[in-house]
């Protein structure tokens, strides 16, 4: 066995990159080496052994996988809600802190799928921000300043949670902004 | 061109992955489920444990898919985690069971494998002499050249593929199955 012999079985053993190609250099030295055909031959037959050998894709197995994995995010979704509803609840407990959202005006415009809702719904809007703006005049004299700064507090890391949970949400690959 | 083509789509599908596309994920269970059961079969020995092990290392994939780094394939990257699953397996077996040693042709110690027939993963095959004599051929190897075996041709691995899982060169891969491949045609003459 020569080099060309050892080159030409280790292309043999590692087998056609693509299935069915063979190398036109390892094609041209097996018509003139009979021991390499031989091995190829060998090889071939050894190949196919194996291949069978492998055991054949399971359906089942795969729903069983897909399943889990379904149950898994579904998981995952429903833990993502804790944040969000914790983070809700330190948003209103800082706003209520500050004075409130004027609740009257916002029940009123709570059927806001009728005809005149949308209507109602500004009109909420409007009030709301009225309201803020009254609260803050307002808060100098009616709240007190480590209740107000607990309120702004409050609200700051409310919001905060949101943006990190909504980031969170949508599941991103570290790799995603590398390139 | 087929191997990169395989891994674009790898790469696609493990993005529609991240999107929330879960039947992307089933696209990738489609594609590797065989190969790697395949796979964790002759390592562990066992094939109802290989399908657990298949399951718990696609669940754990879908788990850390954000670290996932596309530098290397997908496959690799699966296989590594099952690999590790099936080592660990064979680590708390042996800490339980008194491992039985034999030395191999070449006379380095291997352990010898116990295979249960009802787990057998190779009892699907038709020809139970072929089976049996491949069952030793493969045990009979030296892990190190097994090892390669089962990720070449069970897990249907490329070189490339194996040379990143093991962080071995490619020369090495090379050489390991060229020799364990010598090994396997002597032992399987018959059947060539
Ligand atoms: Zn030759």
């Amino acid at each position: 066995m020569n080099s060309q012999c050892e080159k030409v079985r280790y292309i043999l053993v590692e087998g056609p990159g693509v299935p069915g190609r063979i190398d036109p250099a390892v094609a041209g030295h097996l018509e003139c080496c009979e021991a390499c055909r031989q091995f190829a031959v060998a090889e071939e037959r050894l190949a196919e052994v194996l291949e069978t050998a492998a055991a054949p894709a399971d359906p089942a197995l795969q729903q069983r996988v897909i399943l889990a994995v379904e149950e898994l995010e579904a998981r995952r979704r429903r833990l993502a809600l804790v944040p969000v509803a914790a983070s809700v609840i330190l948003v209103l407990a800082g706003v209520t802190l500050m004075g409130g959202v004027p609740g009257a005006s916002m029940a009123a415009a709570l059927p806001a799928w009728t005809a005149g809702g949308w209507l109602a719904l500004a009109g909420t809007v409007m009030d709301f921000v009225g309201a803020l703006r009254a609260v803050a005049v307002g808060l100098g004299l009616l709240i007190s300043t480590p209740a107000v700064l607990a309120a702004v507090m409050i609200v700051v890391v409310g919001v905060g949670t949101m943006v990190l949970v909504a980031k969170r949400w949508r599941r991103q690959a570290a790799w995603s902004d590398r390139s | 061109m087929v191997a990169s083509n395989d891994r674009q789509e790898d790469e696609r599908l493990v993005t529609a992955s991240l999107a929330g596309d879960e039947d992307a994920f089933a696209q990738l269970v489609r594609r590797y489920q065989r190969r790697l059961t395949a796979f964790l079969s002759q390592l562990v020995g066992d094939v109802e444990l290989a399908k657990e092990l298949t399951q718990e290392a696609f669940i754990r994939a879908w788990s850390a898919l954000e670290r996932y780094d596309p530098t290397y394939r997908f496959s690799t990257w699966l296989f590594r985690i099952g690999h590790n699953l099936g080592i660990d397996h064979l680590r708390r077996r042996r800490l339980k069971t008194v491992p039985i040693i034999r030395e191999d042709r070449e006379g380095a110690e291997v352990e010898v494998v116990l295979i249960d027939q009802a787990k057998d993963p190779l009892g699907h095959l038709k020809n139970s002499e072929l089976a049996g004599v491949l069952r030793q051929a493969i045990d009979g190897l030296r892990p190190e050249y097994r090892e390669l075996v089962l990720l070449r041709h069970f897990g249907g691995l490329s070189y490339q593929e194996i040379a990143d899982l093991e962080g071995m060169p490619l020369g090495t891969v090379k050489n390991k199955l060229f020799r364990a491949h010598s090994v396997l045609r002597k032992e399987l003459e018959s059947f060539l």
